[in-house]
């Protein structure tokens, strides 16, 4: 009895798991004649590789099988890939990963290959590539690029506006959409105080924005010369100052951050700013815009009829327009952060450079800039007899991964990331406003690089306290000079150093 | 003449009366009590419990409420409490997404092949532990409490669960780290009282060992069974980070992981907005998601609660 029931656990040991296992992953097989490429990238929740007819499609065009890894976390499995020493052919990373120790001990390791000559003779990577983009790019020092990139259109963000409210307060936006300072505040005090949406009851705020981990940040800060986005500094050539390129954020001898701080106090005590912006974490604030509370927040201007449709389901008779951009006199200037890169994708398998970059190469050509932006005819839109198409319900659906298949775009072209069907006027009238905050954009001249110095413990606890106290004075519990003492902690935290470490760099660019 | 001793204060201890002077034992023999006036200090404890039990529920009804209302219900007040414009649009959403089924099947699945192959690991080690006279019982159960003490790492697990080849298995969501040592230790404690008068009885009638632990050992110990597999089922369900590094396939993806990618595909605020040309997820509809993903261990929960109450405890009572 003891025997049987012994021998009884040996085999349940060895055949429970036989029985209870899944199957993992077919292996990849090579079809004569043609390429293979295993690729590890970000996907959405809903998109299924297997018999997806783009996928098809483009397997036929770039005569590549393709074996797309779907994980769910990027970034950790791209630490377990490299743990783990089984590579894909391809990786994506961000553009931030260009500082990535894993990524760049990759490369001097030789796990990632370069891919220079072929990128050099990939005609749409060329042409479709922000001439901004290639500094960036060379990593090391050998003259070697190792990545081969991908772009987005850099533009310095307006504000979509309720149409149908500026209608009402008597106010009506002309020319290329831009407004001053004082037009801009006269919207949002209008907004606020004279019954924009027509209820009889005061409901409304001028603007919104998000915020991160409660914090607030200065999202009208463009005007004054210091930039928008918590976290970003956009270098600009000042005078009076330590050095020759200064955020004017940190700037002692200038005072633009004073007077942007004191703009936005003013606004959040006059009460044009949504109240909630502290707790608008994630979409909070898109839902403060859909339900009909604010009137303007900042958004992709690509987007307007998108947020219009949502509005539109709770109020039909809702309109939109767009801010291209607020200026204090003079032309409009925006920040541009980064030069342009948006991913970045590495090879690690010999032999399929020329695969990758051939896909990437192809994705760019107009068949493949057709594809990711109109989808497939037959399966998400029909011809027309006059050429234009008729798009089919099933383009919503591809609307909802194919900036994720598009794994390289045109760094000119903002119409890809509009949704097709959005009508050939609203389209037309988008790009426009997308084309004029790509013109307003004035780039800062690092270019997204960021040294050592930047990323030691001190400075980033300075930072946040800087962080802090811009919140603390826009909601008005500390006076606005407190930002002198917290700017004064920044540089003896490590500000000047990094202030220094960033002018070298761009005195190298140059 | 020997008897039993007499206590002198023969059970009228004054250590032995509640608030109200009833006796411990005639409040535990549910001997009927004089009234009791209700005094500030109870009002406050009420109360305080009153309020943390509200702000403890609020969140789970909100997110319930929000899911059976309307995405404009929503806009005009996300604190709902009573759902507004009934709506299951929601669950529609959640039953229309490719990967919901199969990942409901999968969290299953693993929950409870994994409590059961857990439970069998714990019970078959915790017994023989709670022996006495086991040689080197010191000895194992140090090695056990080692365990406790040190891990190897996200690598080393991960470079381990590939050797075993149980990556991209779901048998990797509950093989390794299935003997936790907390509870073995808890099982020990707990057999340890089964008096081993029990055992010698079924001993000298000729039952194996492996009756007696399936007839009358596991029997006796159904409360601190039942809880543990609650602590297990509730941990493989919630189960997220294991699925994050050992599942490459969608089709193997659970509820946890499908959950998170629906709820925050769309909500990083720095993310570039360009890259959002689908419509966004409503919060309505990703409500409706997270309602499906703890119901089932709402429906569970209540059935083993009186288990996991005594259990909780179990293991420290003593004689």
């Amino acid at each position: 009895m003891k025997r049987l029931f012994a021998l009884l656990i040996v085999a349940g040991a060895l055949f429970v798991p036989a029985i209870l296992g899944a199957t993992g992953v077919s292996e990849e097989t090579a079809t004569t004649g043609r390429d293979t490429l295993s690729f590890l990238g970000s996907w959405p929740s809903t998109f299924e590789p297997e018999g997806n007819p783009v996928v098809e499609y483009i397997d036929e065009q770039t005569n590549i099988d393709f074996a797309f890894e779907t994980p769910a976390n990027l970034g950790e499995r791209r630490q377990l890939v490299f743990a783990s020493a089984e590579y894909p052919d391809m990786i994506q990373w961000h553009v931030s990963d260009l500082e990535n120790r894993l990524l760049l001990d990759a490369v001097e390791d030789g796990i990632v290959l370069p891919v220079t000559e072929e990128v050099k003779a990939a005609e749409n990577i060329q042409r479709y590539t922000n001439p901004l983009s290639w500094p960036a790019l060379e990593i090391t020092d050998d003259g070697e690029y190792y990545v081969i990139p991908a772009n987005t259109i850099v533009r310095a963000d307006g504000y979509f506006v309720r149409k149908d409210w500026l209608d009402n307060v008597g106010i009506e936006l002309t020319g290329d959409h831009s407004v001053t300072l004082e037009e801009f505040t006269e919207i949002l005090r209008r907004f606020t105080e004279e019954d924009p949406d027509g209820n009889g009851r005061d409901d409304t705020y001028g603007l919104t924005f998000g915020s991160r981990d409660g914090q607030l940040f200065l999202g009208i800060g463009w005007p004054f010369g210091v930039g928008r986005w918590a976290g970003l500094d956009w270098f600009r050539s000042v005078d009076g100052e330590a050095y020759p390129y200064m955020p004017l954020t940190y700037a002692k001898n200038h005072t633009n951050m004073i007077e942007a701080l004191e703009y936005h106090r003013m606004i959040w005590e006059k009460g044009y700013i949504d109240p909630n912006w502290p707790t608008n974490t994630g979409r909070a604030a898109v839902d403060r815009l859909y339900s009909g509370v604010v009137g303007m927040s900042d958004q992709f201007g690509g987007h307007t009829y998108r947020h219009l449709y949502n509005i539109q389901q709770q109020n039909p008779d809702a309109e939109a327009t767009y801010i291209t951009g607020v200026t204090r006199g003079g032309p409009v200037e925006g920040p541009g952060f980064g030069s342009g890169l948006y991913m970045l994708h590495t090879v690690q398998t010999p032999g399929k450079e020329p695969v990758a970059v051939r896909w990437i190469n192809w994705l760019l050509s107009d068949e493949g800039f057709e594809l990711t932006w109109h989808g497939l005819e037959g399966l998400h839109f029909t011809r027309n007899t006059d050429g234009t198409r008729t798009y089919l319900p099933e383009y919503d659906e591809y609307a909802g991964w194919r900036t994720y298949l598009a794994k390289a775009r045109r760094y000119n072209e903002p119409r890809f990331f509009m949704k097709a069907n959005a009508g050939q006027a609203a389209i037309e009238q988008m790009t426009r406003w997308v084309h004029q905050c790509m013109e307003n954009v004035v780039y800062s001249p690092d270019l997204g690089y960021r040294p050592p110095s930047a990323s030691t413990q001190s400075l980033l606890d300075a930072k946040t306290e800087l962080d802090v106290t811009i919140s603390k004075i826009i909601v008005g519990r500390l006076p606005v000079d407190a930002w002198w003492d917290a700017l004064e902690n920044w540089y003896d935290a490590g500000g000047d150093a990094y202030l220094r470490d960033m002018n070298e760099y761009i005195a190298r660019q140059e | 003449m020997v008897g039993p001793a007499r206590s002198r204060t023969n059970g009228r201890h004054a250590g032995n009366r509640g608030p109200a002077g009833r006796r411990f034992e005639d409040r535990i023999r549910g001997v009927p009590r004089a009234r009791h006036r209700l005094h500030a200090a109870d009002l406050a404890i009420y109360g305080v419990l009153a309020t943390v039990a509200a702000v403890t529920i609020y969140p789970f009804w909100n997110v319930i409420a929000v899911s059976v209302s309307s995405y404009s219900a929503y806009l005009e007040n996300p604190l709902l409490v009573i759902p507004r414009e009934p709506s299951i649009q929601a669950y529609r959403f959640v039953l229309a997404h490719p990967l919901i089924r199969s990942s409901y099947r999968n969290t299953v699945f693993v929950t409870v092949a994994g409590t059961a192959f857990r439970m069998i690991l714990i019970t078959l080690t915790a017994y023989p532990l709670a022996r006495r006279g086991l040689r080197g019982k010191r000895v194992l159960v140090t090695l056990l409490v080692v365990t406790l003490m040190f891990n190897g790492g996200l690598i080393p697990n991960f470079l381990l669960v590939r050797k075993l080849g149980l990556y991209n298995t779901l048998l990797a969501l509950f093989v390794p780290g299935a003997l936790s040592a907390f509870h073995v230790i808890l099982m020990k404690s707990f057999l340890e009282t089964v008096p081993e008068s029990l055992i010698e009885a079924a001993t000298m009638d000729g039952a194996p060992e492996i009756v007696i632990l399936a007839r009358i050992i596991v029997p006796v110990a159904t409360p601190i069974i039942a809880t543990l597999s609650l602590f297990n089922a509730v941990s493989l369900w919630n189960s997220f980070f294991s699925a994050v590094v050992y599942i490459r396939d969608r089709g193997l993806w659970t509820m946890q992981l499908l959950l998170r990618e629906i709820v925050v595909e769309q909500t990083t605020f720095l993310e570039d907005p360009t890259e959002f040309t689908a419509e966004y997820t409503p919060q309505n509809l990703k409500y409706g998601v997270i309602v499906v993903a703890m119901l089932p261990i709402l429906f569970v929960y209540p059935f083993l609660q009186r288990y996991f109450v005594k259990g909780i405890v179990i293991g420290s009572v003593k004689g």
